[in-house]
């Protein structure tokens, strides 16, 4: 009996739904995040809808980090990238998926840059709960742009022409018991760069810091980011 | 995004909700990108909750594991303008990666 018989076996079948280890098994073997620690099924039949809380503690923070970089010269922008059942709704088991990034647009005249309105169901990989280097290309013209560094378009989306490609099984895979792996493409290593972390254990998400030194940037100039796992560098 | 690194001399990532305005003035950088995501959304507070990003491990039971070398990178990378800060750009502009050297300015 093969691995991924095995692993559909060991899948829990609740209301049509195949769910192994936390792991929504979608069509065409698409992963998704089946809870989680926010209750991201839920979310998707729109069971917590945006509340007026949160949209204004958001649109606050917008003003107020837009107020903080202006007094020091420094440029800004904040980037809301979807979650994947809303961009891969098509491999997800339910009909109408909510999505309260696309409320959340659709009430507030902020400047922010929603990337729900650019990718599609290739940005995201199969495997993994994150968008790919193809949707991270799609999200550097607003980007670059809202940084006022258009210029370096061009060069940049000329990278997409070094991709390699490698066998990858992504943080959703890991945890079935089949292992499922996907083709991803990747940028090959750079050996201008060097990276240190704060190595933080166990591993965890706030406070985590990377650093990234590059001697032959495209730009003599500092990023920060605050963000998640799917900015991190 | 390893798309970022490849753009900017310097690039430093904080896995954080909030804007920390400690490391924005400790780091001083040329620009600033927030990002949130989705499923997190419904829990957005006011950046005025954040607290001193670098207690944050230490509030979450985790304990930071620098290397020597993280160390001092990371050091002079958070304290933009001092003599640390400084070297290590002056050695990324030569061509190299800033080394032992780093050890050597006295605070």
């Amino acid at each position: 009996m093969g691995d991924s018989v095995l692993s559909r076996l060991k899948a829990t079948r609740t209301a049509g739904l195949e769910v192994e280890n936390d792991v929504l098994i979608g069509r065409n073997g698409t992963l998704f995040i089946f809870q989680g620690g926010h209750k991201l099924y839920e979310q998707a039949q729109g069971k917590h809808p945006l509340t007026a809380e949160a949209r204004d503690a958001f649109a606050q923070n917008l003003r107020s980090r837009r107020a903080l970089c202006a007094e020091r010269g420094i440029g800004f922008a904040h980037l809301f990238p979807p979650d994947k059942q809303v961009t891969v709704a098509e491999d997800y088991p339910l009909r109408d998926v909510y999505s309260i990034g696309a409320a959340v647009r659709e009430q507030l005249d902020a400047p922010f840059i929603w990337g729900g309105d650019m990718l599609t169901r290739s940005d995201f990989h199969r495997t993994d709960s994150h968008w790919n280097i193809h949707g991270q290309f799609k999200m550097m013209p607003p980007l670059l742009h809202e940084l006022g560094l258009d210029d370096l378009l061009p060069e940049v989306l000329g990278w997409r022409d070094g991709l390699a490609e490698r066998k990858f099984t992504g943080d959703l895979g890991v945890k079935l018991s089949a292992q499922p792996s996907e083709i991803a493409s990747v940028l090959p290593p750079n050996p201008d760069t060097t990276r240190y972390g704060n190595g933080l254990k166990p591993a965890g998400n706030e406070g985590t810091i990377e650093v990234v030194l590059n001697r032959k940037p495209l730009v003599r100039r500092t990023l920060l980011v605050f963000g998640t796992s799917s900015t991190q560098v | 995004m390893p798309l970022l690194s490849r753009i900017f001399e310097v690039t430093v990532h904080c896995r954080a909700r909030f804007l920390h305005r400690d490391v924005l003035d400790m780091v001083k950088p040329d620009f600033c990108v927030t990002q949130n995501l989705e499923r997190y959304f419904w829990s957005t507070r006011s950046d005025l909750n954040a607290l001193p990003f670098f207690l944050i491990p230490h509030l979450r039971d985790r304990e930071p594991a620098y290397s020597q070398k993280a160390l001092e990178i990371i050091g002079a990378t958070f304290s933009h303008g001092s003599l640390r800060h400084d070297a290590m750009l002056r050695m990324l502009r030569r061509g190299r990666f800033p080394g032992a050297h780093l050890r050597r300015i006295q605070p």
